[in-house]
């Protein structure tokens, strides 16, 4: 599944991007989204990973602040690591049934 | 066909749907996405309208590239009478096609008699079959057939997410999390961005960093790959490639390639060849990958291998590059291998055995002579073996050890890269290395550090000693010194080694 969707950034950059995952932390009161980088022509898309806090502006359209202090840092990448450990050991479950 | 794209798309379309409808409060509101999802599909199948299938412009192009309607009418015709008999009606609609099934299936119809009447009256060749509208058989396959596969998808999101929110310190307070559950592959990621040999060659640039101009990757303890530009080298030319087919994590790719003309020219080479590797990996139908399609995939596997030689010959004209690569199928793993970047593997027995012959002239004459001796009388097998082994390292001393005789970038259209199949349960570990680690380490100093390396660690381990490792040439005498260098000190080149750790018992399951 891919899920596109358009950023405006920190300098009022807009791009079209794909959402790899999106949350809301109650430690911060805000919502997050990681990212990719997102080609409409090419299947290889790049996978450069970016992370940021949110908030909606209209739909399918973020403005994302990728200003992360240490600690909301250390949250975006935990849970990284948790979705692609989790997703493998899903599919290696799957694979061996 | 490829069902992962058809898949994809009907979940963008439903996904697209779903979300829009989300934000719908009025009378108006389209459902949740599986009728737009049932309907796009029908009417690819019917009027080979793929604009409906999907809004995102990627996964349309896709669906257009890659799918027929042939193939989908097929495929949907096949899902419905495979399902039949588990398949509980929800409408009359639904009862009556099932039954037509399951009545002409008692009548003596083979499945596959069904299947082909089924998919040509879904595309529009006859008005009725089986007793059946042809419109309604389709609305009935395509609606049963999102319906299983979104619910299969949201289901997987929804585990993952609980699981996620699960694992993660609870401080954090996480919810609402999705994810798209498509595991990053950081070696891909910055072979397709261009980055993995820049980032090295910016680290090695910056006398201040406090980091080894290297890059580390690890899929799940399975798959390792480690690459340092080395000690005297000011430019990394390596590439290096470990990832999994999207169809399956059971089948995987590891690449080693080393650049060869000079800067600039070898780095773009060698990134070209591990660039066009995931491309072509991830396009490459998972039935290739299965036991007994070995030759096929070699047929596939040469074809691209040409492309690259002939994409890397018009745009890098001085650059080349050596390829070595793994592709880790079903029961058996394929070898490929141009120039002299080696593939070795710790079998089962716990020898260590060399897959791949150098396309080197010292390497070629040595293997000749080796291949035609007989073992004299009088000498142990073991005696035997053990010479060949000391004239096969003395190899690595020659001052010409670095001329090869091919290379991907050099050769003509025609070109033939050798390979080798070796079934999955002989190995433990399967190891690629550029000549940086070969040159640095005999075959014995090798064996022993993956003997006693745990294997996670082992890409890392290999290339760290062969960074630091001394050799010195163990004969000497004049005539030695024409032909060899006394000493060779480690890292005097680039270094990369790709590793998988193989975790099946080796038991035929």
């Amino acid at each position: 599944m891919k899920r596109i969707i358009s950023i405006v950034d920190d300098e009022n950059n807009e791009g079209k991007y794909e959402v790899f995952c999106s949350f809301d932390s109650e430690l911060t009161g805000k919502s997050y989204v990681i990212y990719t980088e997102y080609e409409e022509d090419s299947n290889d898309g790049s996978l450069i990973m970016h992370a940021g806090s949110y908030v909606e502006e209209e739909e399918n359209k973020l403005r994302v602040n990728t200003k992360l202090t240490s600690e909301e840092h250390d949250m975006i990448s935990e849970i990284l690591n948790a979705i692609i450990n989790e997703a493998k050991k899903m599919d290696d479950k799957k694979d061996k049934e | 066909m490829n069902v992962k794209i058809l898949n994809d798309s009907l979940y963008t379309t439903y996904y697209t749907y779903r979300d829009r409808s989300k934000n719908m409060s009025y009378e108006g509101r389209q459902g949740d996405g599986v009728r737009q999802a049932t309907d796009a599909l029908r009417n690819f199948v019917r009027f080979n309208n793929a604009i409906s299938f999907t809004r995102a412009n990627s996964a349309r192009i896709n669906v257009m590239n890659n799918l027929t309607r042939q193939e989908v009418a097929v495929y949907l015709a096949n899902f419905i009478t495979k399902n039949a008999n588990n398949i509980r009606p929800q409408s009359q609609t639904e009862s009556k096609v099932i039954d037509a099934i399951l009545r002409n299936r008692s009548r003596g119809m083979s499945d596959y008699e069904i299947q082909m009447e089924i998919a040509y009256a879904m595309m529009g060749a006859k008005e009725s079959v089986l007793g059946c509208n042809s419109e309604d058989i389709l609305d009935v396959a395509a609606s049963l057939y999102t319906e299983a596969e979104v619910l299969e998808r949201d289901q997987k999101q929804e585990e993952l997410a609980r699981r996620v929110e699960g694992t993660v310190n609870p401080r954090y307070g996480i919810k609402n999390l999705t994810a798209n559950p498509v595991a990053v592959n950081y070696c891909v990621e910055e072979i397709l961005s261009g980055r993995q040999i820049s980032i090295q060659n910016d680290v090695k640039k910056n006398p201040n960093s406090k980091y080894r101009p290297a890059r580390e990757y690890n899929l799940n303890d399975e798959l390792m790959a480690y690459t340092d530009i080395g000690n005297s080298r000011n430019n990394q030319e390596d590439s290096v490639l470990i990832m999994y087919h999207p169809s399956s994590p059971k089948y995987k790719m590891l690449v080693v390639a080393d650049g060869v003309g000079g800067h600039e020219f070898g780095d773009q080479a060698s990134n070209e060849t591990v660039k066009a590797m995931v491309n072509w990996f991830n396009s490459l139908p998972a039935s290739y990958l299965a036991s007994g399609r070995e030759e096929e995939l070699k047929r596939a596997w040469t074809e691209q291998l040409r492309k690259v030689n002939k994409t890397i010959r018009t745009k890098y004209y001085s650059g080349g590059s050596t390829f070595v690569g793994a592709i880790v199928g079903e029961k058996n793993t394929l070898i490929s291998s141009i120039g002299d970047s080696r593939a070795y593997m710790l079998g089962r027995d716990g020898e260590l055995y060399q897959l791949t012959d150098d396309d080197n002239k010292s390497f070629k004459t040595w293997k000749a002579i080796w291949e035609s001796k007989q073992k004299p009388w009088n000498k142990s097998q073991k005696d035997f073996d053990r010479e060949k082994a000391f004239e096969k390292d003395l190899l690595r001393f020659r001052k010409d050890s670095n001329v090869i005789t091919a290379a991907l970038g050099m050769e003509t259209d025609t070109l033939s890269p050798q390979y080798t199949l070796v079934p999955n349960s002989n190995y433990r570990t399967l190891m690629l290395f550029s000549d940086g680690v070969t040159d640095c380490l005999s075959d014995d100093s090798i064996k022993a550090i993956t003997k006693y390396t745990n294997p996670h660690r082992l890409a890392k381990e290999i290339v760290n000693t062969a960074l630091s490792e001394v050799s010195e040439l163990p004969i000497s005498g004049e005539q030695a010194k024409k032909i060899y260098n006394s000493t060779i000190r480690g890292g005097k080149d680039n270094t990369t080694a790709a590793v998988y750790n193989n975790k099946d018992d080796g038991r035929d399951r």
